[in-house]
């Protein structure tokens, strides 16, 4: 299989596009002076150290970290309920409600936060947390009905009903035989859906509270004030923990299909 | 299509396994969304007159038209360079497809602050590229390329390329290698193969991608605020604007109702096509 | 005088394994030869090759007195048809069989004539309006066959074209190949790994087992006589044995070595006589005769026979062979 050169090359300049900006910033958080540029005066680890730091960096970050988990965990179990619900009954809403289901993902991020902001917040004086988590459980939704829908529709029906038949209860039989069957899609779901929750910015932005902030609003905020390579460093960490978390997932699946197949 | 998997669930177990996710929606999104909208349409000195004041003021209509050009601009940039490159990464062998796939999805899962503060650095007037230009002589004094409408377009290409080139990847895949080959052996050359073949075969994976991509580039907020700044406004910053700082509800939910329209429509117009072209066969 | 030649072409994905090693290979004009054999034997990376479609790294590929090797596929303007057809989707037939012609800049009237002559020749005129998916594997298979002949290449190059094709339509199919490549007079190489197929149409076929061609003669002598154990099997040889025990059967003259003999040519009588003695352990009916496994102090032999009445499973036979029916493989 050959190519043209021209094709080649713009595919070549299109994936350095998309692979140098990040390379960069890695490179720019180690210099030695507070300034972002290259080559690098100096070799120093000392805008990591900032991060760990710095109050407002660590506090969103834990405040993210606590807001995915919480928001993932949550919308895998109603996902997963409504997943179920949807591919054991076929009605006449069944797609309807899959619609509705994943909408939140159709519609703008800011208009989201926005009409939550106004309606939940602002008229009817709901505390901001929960506004907060309930406006990432509807960014979350999409993902893990999604995700959880299509892993079940590749499940073999047989071998639930091959555990109906040795005796199992429904519960029994989805606990021990679907449920591990169901466990990439559910890894798959998790992940995402965390991932989405950690890096919204739209909802985030609009249900802040004092002292409650997310991860990616107090690193807007330190770029407005504050131009050095802090923010570089803390880009840095976070894109090794989304390697890692790549790398475990891709793991998993491989796990899990070896599972699967054999 | 929705398949029922063994037997069918009871009624009442059914309903209570959708409660809480129909409620989410529909009480915390959808009634809220309608009841921010409608007075728009209803209140006294609303309704029609306010959206025509939209579009006829000056200020909010410059912010419409570029938030529409510059995400036509941005889909077609993606279109353009993603075109080869899914194509490029569909043909090479297995494992390096697969390393260069989860490369390419890899900038989708950090933040767009991140991305964007990648530009930020980038684009800067104290940034890399005015470094590099200036010490290699190129240019005399640093270049204003931060905070302006390029900038977005940059950002929102960088944004949203991993979403057009992992969507035409499978696409490209499915064309298969004997039918491209079936055109190099009837006497045609790689690039009129490209041209004639795989970007025919692969128009509807372009529609699809198109329509995510300038949706996206439409609703995003993070990109054009840190590159475009307050100079070159998106409808997604005037909206914040209007509600958090001015807390000029109507304002806010007339801009609110626009983008739906902006990105929600051009969805559901792409699909009501995608069926016209489908029954055409 | 041979049209086209394969020298040495050795062929490899990692420098390490060889696909195909020292290969040769020589093209008569207006033949139809055949590449045999099972699969992962390298018949297909040997078409391929010759289509241009694989990369050699030794040996060289002439045609007409050409050099081909480094030619790139585009040019080589041979037609080729792949196994899934590999038809255009989006274009009709009319269309995927003008493809190649409007590549070349033929004037449109001389597009539409060839298209319609060769769609009459192929028996798809009725189909020229109508896209791929709304046609059946053989309306497909043909559509693929005109728009590799319709640019009227010095080559037509097919990969297993029938093997999608139910048994009814592919023995139909073969005769149709055949004959246009009998009327064009068309040079064409086709691979297979079906016997039948191949000897009922071939002028010579090359059997080839891991990379090499084993045998390459007219199906006939390679039917009757073929030259290693593995042809032997693959043209239904059957009965391995040294010459040793073929001489127990009554081959007195078969010379030393491996020797084998096909079901049909054993002699199979109830009573004993001067035949060596067995017993028959085994009987599967194959419609036309039985075939028998006699266990005799020699070995087991696979022996078919349509006497009657048919032998049972237990009966005391004798069986022998005689020495023109038995092929050797020398020492």
């Amino acid at each position: 299989m050959y190519h043209h050169r021209l094709l080649r090359s713009i595919a070549i300049i299109t994936l350095a596009f998309l692979f140098v900006p990040l390379f960069l910033i890695v490179l720019t958080s180690f210099n030695s002076t507070d300034t972002i540029s290259l080559p690098l005066e100096g070799f120093s680890l000392a805008w990591f150290s900032k991060v760990f730091a710095s109050r407002s960096l660590m506090g969103s970050l834990k405040t993210s970290m606590l807001l995915g988990i919480f928001a993932a965990s949550l919308g895998l179990v109603i996902g997963l309920f409504a997943a179920i619900a949807l591919n054991k009954r076929k009605g006449k809403f069944s797609s309807f409600l899959l619609s509705l289901f994943l909408s939140p993902s159709l519609i703008p991020g800011i208009v989201i936060g926005y009409v939550l902001f106004r309606m939940l917040v602002v008229l009817l004086e709901i505390p901001l947390t929960t506004a907060m988590l309930l406006g990432h459980l509807l960014v979350v939704l999409p993902y893990t009905v999604r995700i959880l829908s299509a892993g079940i529709r590749e499940c073999d029906v047989s071998i639930e009903e091959a555990a109906r038949t040795l005796g199992c209860t429904p519960v029994q039989a989805f606990v021990k035989v679907v449920l591990p069957d169901l466990q990439p899609a559910v890894l798959s779901a998790f992940m995402l859906a965390f991932i989405n929750s950690f890096n919204n910015i739209p909802v985030s932005m609009y249900l802040k509270a004092p002292g409650m902030n997310t991860l990616p609003y107090a690193m807007m905020n330190y770029i407005e004030y504050t131009y050095d390579p802090t923010v570089s460093a803390l880009s840095v960490m976070l894109m090794a923990l989304t390697l890692v978390f790549m790398v475990l997932s891709d793991l998993l699946a491989a796990h899990g299909e070896n599972r699967r197949n054999s | 299509m929705i398949v029922p998997w063994g037997k069918p669930m009871r009624r009442s177990l059914y309903v209570a396994f959708l409660i809480v996710p129909i409620v989410l929606v529909v009480v915390f999104l959808l009634i809220p969304l309608v009841l921010s909208i409608l007075p728009t349409f209803t209140k006294p000195n609303g309704g029609w007159l306010k959206y025509k004041t939209f579009f006829t003021d000056p200020f909010t209509r410059t912010i419409f038209f570029r938030s529409l050009r510059l995400s036509l601009i941005t889909t077609l940039i993606c279109v353009a360079l993603g075109l080869p490159t899914s194509y490029y990464v569909s043909q090479l062998g297995a494992n390096r497809k697969r390393i260069l796939n989860s490369l390419i999805l890899f900038p989708l899962l950090t933040n767009a602050v991140v991305r964007g503060f990648a530009w930020i650095s980038i684009l800067g007037k104290n940034g890399l590229l005015n470094q590099a230009l200036l010490s290699l002589h190129l240019i005399s004094s640093p270049k204003q390329m931060l905070y302006t409408e390029g900038a977005i377009v940059v950002g929102s290409v960088y944004l949203f390329l991993p979403t057009m080139i992992s969507t035409l990847t499978p696409v490209m895949e499915r064309i298969g290698s004997e039918t491209i080959e079936a055109a190099y052996t009837l006497g045609a050359r790689p690039l009129t193969t490209f041209f004639r073949i795989v970007v025919p075969l692969s128009f509807s994976g372009v529609l699809v991608a198109s329509v995510m991509v300038f949706a996206g580039t439409i609703s995003a907020y993070t990109t054009p605020t840190l590159l475009g700044g307050n100079k070159n406004m998106m409808l997604s910053t005037l909206l914040y604007q209007q509600s958090n700082t001015l807390s000029n509800w109507d304002a806010a939910s007339l801009i609110a109702f626009i983008m739906i329209l902006c990105s929600v429509g051009v969805m559901k117009i792409f699909n009501l096509l995608a069926d016209r072209l489908d029954k055409r066969g | 005088m041979s049209y086209g030649t394969l020298k040495d072409i050795t062929v490899s994905y990692d420098g390490k394994n060889n696909i195909l090693e020292n290969l040769n290979l020589e093209i008569g004009k207006g033949e139809l030869l055949s590449l045999l054999g099972p699969s992962g034997c390298g018949k297909t990376t040997t078409l391929r090759v010759i289509a241009g479609l694989m990369p050699v790294s030794g040996g060289t590929f002439t045609l007409d007195g050409t050099d081909m090797t480094k030619v790139p596929v585009h040019a080589r303007s041979f037609g080729v048809v792949f196994q899934s057809y590999a038809l255009f989707p989006h274009q009709s037939v009319h269309d995927n069989i003008a493809f190649g012609l409007k590549l070349r800049k033929v004037s449109a009237s001389e597009i539409e004539e060839k298209v319609h002559k060769m769609a009459d020749l192929c028996g798809i005129s009725e189909f020229l309006d109508r896209l791929p998916r709304n046609l059946s594997g053989g309306q497909r298979q043909r559509v693929a066959l005109a728009r590799a002949l319709v640019i009227e290449p010095k080559l037509l190059l097919l990969d297993e074209p029938l093997s999608n094709l139910d048994a009814q339509l592919r023995i139909q199919m073969r005769t149709t190949i055949k004959r246009i490549q009998r009327e064009l007079g068309i040079t064409t190489i086709f691979v297979t790994h079906d016997q039948e197929e191949c000897f009922s149409i071939s002028d010579r076929v090359a059997v080839m087992d891991k990379g090499k061609i084993v045998q390459c003669d007219t199906p006939e002598a390679i039917f009757h006589h073929p030259t290693n154990e593995m042809v032997a099997r693959f043209v239904g040889f059957r009965n391995f044995a040294p010459a040793e025990t073929y001489r127990k059967l009554g081959a007195r003259q078969v010379p030393d070595g491996l020797c084998c003999s096909r079901p049909a040519s054993f002699s199979i009588i109830k009573e004993t006589g001067s035949a060596l003695q067995g017993k028959i352990e085994v009987r599967s009916y194959l419609g036309n005769s039985y075939q028998y496994e006699v266990g005799t102090e020699a070995g087991v032999f696979s022996v078919s026979s349509s006497c009657e009445p048919p032998l049972s499973v237990g009966d005391k036979v004798g069986v022998s062979i005689a020495g023109e029916d038995v092929v050797s493989f020398g020492a």
